[in-house]
């Protein structure tokens, strides 16, 4: 994977605007080097991460812009995504869901287990002075 | 980014076939689509992703949103999925097991009931 400087880039809490924060992560990655499978894992995770964050600043009722990160480290992508949205106790897209069944209430707690299938290691932690800080890690699989 | 999104009708069956990007902007407009079609007496729906560049939570949230709806009107739902890409997103959530998926549209709309 070749060096590049970590790319940043920071939007308004709105929903047409994840398409082009997953394009930049896209990009980012296609230019280190990863798989093509790796960079849409890469811009389906950052799509998550992102229409949560969006999906949450809207329910704090604030304008705060989500920030994303992303930063290649010798065979690694790791994707930053703050922001400032209000999540109730520790977070609701930790909660468990149950695919297999339709009788859950799933479109945002299926992003979780998503998230999870898709990166090698995901830390969610809460930011200080409110929001969230989710921090996912990809690390390029020699066979794609 | 764009999600194109067509109808068309065989025999009783009616295709919502997809073209672009499935995510929190765009997913609303294939609800508003499953839900016109079962208003308007379709029973039986499949959606052709042959086409999907991109898909997200919320669009298997609007998938599993039309199978409910499908179901409820003793229709079925089944869903052309062509690439390993977009097959991982349903395996990786357990959705694959939840919807009839096919390898090309001839199939999903030749396997209907036997009846009728």
């Amino acid at each position: 994977m070749s060096e590049l400087p970590d790319v940043e880039i920071s939007v308004p809490p709105r929903p047409e605007l994840v398409a082009l924060v997953r394009h930049v992560v896209g990009a980012t990655a296609r230019m280190g080097g990863l798989t093509p499978d790796a960079v849409e894992y890469a811009k389906l995770a950052v799509s998550e991460a992102c229409t949560n964050a969006v999906v949450m600043t809207a329910r704090a009722r604030r304008s705060d812009p989500v920030n994303v990160t992303a930063e290649l480290e010798g065979d690694r992508l790791r994707v930053v995504v703050t922001d400032r949205g209000e999540y109730p106790e520790d977070g609701e897209i930790v909660e468990e869901v149950e695919p297999t069944s339709l009788d859950f209430t799933f479109e945002r707690g299926l992003s979780l287990p998503l998230i999870q299938g898709l990166v090698d290691d995901l830390d969610i932690a809460p930011r200080e002075g409110g929001g969230m800080v989710v921090t996912m890690t990809l690390i390029e699989d020699e066979e794609g | 980014m764009n999600l194109d999104l067509e109808t068309s009708k065989k025999g009783d069956v009616a295709i919502i076939s997809l073209r672009g990007e499935i995510d929190v902007y765009t997913a609303p407009r294939l609800r508003q689509a499953l839900i016109d079609l079962v208003e308007g007496g379709s029973k039986d729906i499949v959606v052709d992703m042959d086409k999907v560049d991109f898909l997200d939570s919320t669009g298997l949230g609007v998938l599993v949103g039309g199978l409910k709806r499908v179901k409820s009107n003793d229709g079925e739902m089944k869903l052309v999925v062509t690439q390993d890409r977009i097959m991982k997103i349903f395996d990786i959530t357990g959705l694959a097991k939840v919807f009839p998926m096919f390898g090309s549209l001839d199939e999903a709309v030749g396997q209907q009931p036997a009846e009728g």
